[in-house]
């Protein structure tokens, strides 16, 4: 179910109905993990098969390893379970692109037959809900986190449909106690918890539900065409209309992908449930690593914790060992995209700036307390070298064609300061571009002045039903005809 | 929940929708009610050149006007071509707009369809099973008749009408040669990848070349409001790379075509498929635009300069 | 040697100590970063002359979560 759909508007509005009217716990539990259930199946019919053999095999599994009293046991089916999420992520995800490049390699060494494509439809959500079913593994195993007590509500926090089918991927800690009713700051009770739809929450909730549409609707979408005209065929453009193309899509990828996010936690928190922060005004990253702390924080944080640390934890003093750890990190955070050389290459840029900055910080350990970084001029200059690196980036994301890639990322390094095209694209994209600048603007806004959100639905009734309007109007008004897919849909 | 929260929702989307709605019909009614931005430039000139019309849906918008009156202009053709695709246009929606069309007095019009466009929805044949496996067609089923005078109302993009109608407020009324659509480039993509993600479900509709079908009624009534003003018609279908219905149909429809063309005595021409085995397409239903293309452009002149001949004698 | 936690976060991620609270991480404290954030590992193993498992370290997700993890190695934290 397209967020952006009436289907779902219908839907989400039915449940909220249903929860508030029958105030019974043990109903509303079970009733939301099957709405869930039933938000997935919508879309993707059979395949929600998927997502509960993994709820079931994760709930298994994570109570066995608790119980386990030899490490053995313990390991063995620490293992299962991650058998059981790698291998369904894996073969429907990258059985195809491992098919393909050995048949890559059996043209090259002469081999006569290939090797038949499964094409299989990617599910909904999977790299989604099996990595945050790997973390409640790993954390169990690591001796973190206590099982869920009951499959109800493991099934609930794997299903729980407003993040589901694109993140942000949650964190068992965080959520499980959740569910409970809680006694005081840090305490929870052993009983479920009632759902009441409170009017904080409820108007938070539309406030950052329509902001969401508004940056995925507005933004995005209008936006899109001239990612397309640019990147789908950039060969021979100048260097000023790459970089219109890149900033182009970073936009609308951060709109089209925080605006989802954004939904997902309104519709979470209508509900009574705190959902992290998937991003926080990215386009001011003043570093390699600050981008991360700020872009898709969820998934990254999953990787830093489950891949990196790992990794570093034991000999964190080893530069060179730093080095591989974090580019073999930001590969598998580029894996994790998708199937395709591309989605390596991006992480695999990424990894190199994260490694250099580094080991940059490890050679020159004052150098970040330095006056010049401290002032204003020096934090400017370091937010755009670093905006110019990261964008740099989404010309991989973008372009699967490595002509293409190959063309831009030099047109983007090696300017060649002629113009009469880019003027010509710039005419040819008035709207595109005014929305960039607008764009833009709101940014620093939300940068400045802290949470928006937040903000706007503390204001006063009516200022708020205004402010409501113009989202809303803004979107009909601008809406390009018919619904658009989440980008992250495919992932 | 709390009913003034809920009510402040409500009051907003309202608002939205009585705004959108006067906008966009404003733009209907009010924006250029004379078709103003059609007037060209040639209008002041000594000798205004007779006027062609393209009409259609965004599956005849790839036809480049700009290309037409270059051709027209280098071979000494005294007129001037205009493509009034609209977004999701079908003789339904465009019978509305038929009364500006006439009294912008074109000499010929030259109209592509879609067999598409004249399925219609197959009611209560909806199984259990079938909603058990899609309920999303269970969705469409049951809100469609609530959500279709809606639709209707709904112009297909409409985006592109709010710009129109800002660059009139600002700019005041300009002649355009693609006034609903904008016309800008678009690349091909490659045909088997379209082909590999078409999934769309067609079972909840069939073809109904009847004349109780609105689509059908309508066509007719442009056709014979068309005649009565003595203005040429051309009709053609138009080109896509996957039609919605079956092969049998599609030859139905050619021959229900046919029949019309003798009966009200106009040309017809058949493209639906002339162009599946190029690789010229930006979607399943539209040829994309920029100088690979130009074929399908190229076709649409030599009919038209075929038909001016022909209309001479 | 000092055994205040604040101070020690204050120093690592360069910000004054008055800055840091129970509240404190990565959140609100922009140079919290998965470097700065094994810096401070460091800092706290040398101080207290404790280890900390990886199950500890990704389990903070603020300056009360690293005073309850020292309290576990039986550190005395100073409020």
């Amino acid at each position: 179910m397209l967020f952006n759909s009436l289907d779902f508007l219908v839907f989400f509005f039915v449940i909220l109905c249903i929860i508030s009217f029958f105030k019974f716990r043990r109903f509303q539990h079970l009733f939301l993990i099957f709405s869930s259930l039933f938000f997935l199946y919508y879309t993707d019919n059979y395949l929600v098969t998927l997502l509960i053999f993994t709820i079931l095999l994760h709930f298994y599994v994570g109570r066995e390893i608790y119980n386990s009293q030899t490490i053995i046991r313990k390991k063995i089916f620490f293992v299962i379970g991650l058998i059981g999420s790698i291998g369904v992520l894996g073969f429907f995800k990258y059985t195809d692109f491992v098919i393909s490049q050995l048949n890559v390699f059996g043209t090259i060494i002469d081999l006569n037959s290939e090797i038949p494509l499964l094409n299989l439809a990617l599910p909904i959500g999977i790299s989604f809900y099996t990595f945050q079913s790997m973390s409640y593994i790993i954390d169990i195993y690591r001796g973190s986190l206590k099982p869920s007590k009951t499959l109800k509500e493991y099934a609930f926090f794997v299903a729980f449909f407003p993040p589901l089918v694109a993140g942000p991927i949650l964190r068992a800690s965080e959520f499980l106690p959740q569910l409970r009713e809680k006694i005081s700051q840090n305490e929870v009770s052993q009983k479920l918890k009632l759902f009441v739809i409170t009017n904080t929450n409820l108007k938070f909730g539309i406030t950052l539900m329509s902001i969401g549409f508004f940056k995925k609707m507005f933004f995005s979408d209008n936006i899109g065409p001239i990612v397309n005209n640019i990147f789908s065929n950039p060969l021979g453009l100048e260097s000023f209309s790459i970089m219109i193309g890149t900033i182009a899509f970073g936009i609308q990828l951060y709109c089209d992908f925080s605006g989802y996010s954004d939904i997902a936690i309104g519709a979470a928190a209508i509900l009574g449930f705190k959902i992290p922060l998937n991003f926080n005004k990215p386009f001011f990253a003043s570093s390699p690593s600050d981008f991360w702390t700020r872009w898709h924080i969820s998934l990254s944080t999953w990787v830093r914790d489950y891949l990196y640390y790992p990794l570093v934890f034991k000999n964190r003093k080893s530069e060179g060992l730093v080095f591989i750890s974090l580019i073999i990190s930001m590969l598998l955070m580029g894996i994790w995209h998708g199937a395709s050389w591309n989605f390596l290459i991006w992480g695999g840029i990424h990894g190199l700036f994260l490694a250099c900055y580094t080991i940059l910080r490890k050679k020159f350990p004052t150098a970040s307390s330095n006056k010049f970084f401290k002032s204003k001029i020096g934090k400017i200059s370091s937010i755009l070298v670093t905006q110019y690196l990261i964008f740099f980036t989404f010309i991989a994301f973008w372009m699967k064609d490595f002509d293409h890639m190959a063309y831009a990322m030099k047109k983007y390094v090696l300017l060649d300061f002629s113009t009469a095209g880019t003027i010509e694209i710039i005419r040819d994209n008035e709207l595109p571009i005014l929305l960039m600048i607008l764009f833009m603007i709101l940014h620093f806004i939300s940068y400045k002045k802290g949470n928006i959100a937040e903000r706007i639905s503390k204001l006063k009734i009516h200022y708020w039903t205004s402010i409501l309007f113009i989202f809303f109007l803004s979107i009909a008004i601008f809406y390009v005809g018919s619904a658009r897919e989440f980008i992250y849909f495919q992932f | 929940m709390n009913f003034k929260l809920l009510l402040s929702v409500f009051v907003a989307i309202t608002f939205t929708g009585i705004i959108f709605s006067t906008s966009m019909s404003f733009y209907i009614n009010s924006y250029d009610p004379d078709w103003y931005g059609l007037l060209s430039n040639n209008s002041l000139d000594s000798t205004p050149k007779e006027k062609i019309f393209l009409l259609g849906s965004s599956t005849v918008y790839s036809v480049n006007s700009t290309f037409v009156n270059n051709y027209f202009a280098k071979n000494d053709v005294n007129y001037e071509f205009f493509n009034l695709a609209d977004m999701s246009d079908s003789p339904k929606k465009r019978i509305h707009s038929i009364s500006n069309i006439i009294s912008n007095n074109p000499a010929i019009v030259i109209y592509g369809i879609d067999v598409g466009d004249f399925r219609t929805e197959i009611k209560n044949e909806i199984s259990l099973e079938e909603i058990i496996i899609h309920p999303k067609n269970f969705f469409l089923y049951q809100f469609e008749d609530f959500m279709e005078p809606i639709r209707d109302k709904i112009p297909g993009s409409p985006k592109d009408r709010s710009l129109l109608t800002i660059k009139y407020f600002l700019f005041g009324p300009q002649p355009h040669h693609h006034p609903f659509i904008n016309f800008y480039e678009t690349s091909v993509t490659p045909t088997h990848e379209l082909k590999l993600n078409f999934n769309d479900n067609f079972e909840s509709k069939k073809l109904d070349l009847s004349d109780e079908n609105e689509e059908i009624k309508s066509l007719k009534v442009i056709i014979n409001e068309l005649k009565k003003n003595n203005i040429k018609l051309i009709l053609f279908t138009a080109p896509k790379l996957i039609q919605e219905v079956s092969d049998s149909d599609i030859q139905f429809f050619e021959k229900t075509l046919l029949t019309y063309s003798n009966e009200y005595n106009f040309p017809v021409y058949f493209l639906h498929d002339k162009y599946v085995e190029l690789e010229i397409w930006r979607d399943s239903q539209h040829v994309a635009i920029n100088n690979d293309t130009q074929i399908y452009t190229e076709n649409m002149t030599e009919i038209l300069l075929k038909e001016i001949k022909n209309f001479a004698i | 040697m000092t055994d205040n936690v604040h101070a020690i976060v204050a120093k690592v991620f360069s910000i004054s100590e008055t800055d840091v609270n129970d509240e404190s991480g990565p959140e609100n404290i922009e140079s919290w970063d998965s470097f700065n954030g094994l810096i401070l590992v460091d800092e706290l193993e040398n101080n207290f002359k404790i280890k900390f498992s990886i199950s500890e370290i990704t389990d903070v997700k603020t300056v009360a979560d690293i005073k309850r993890h020292l309290k576990n190695h039986n550190v005395s934290v100073n409020e």
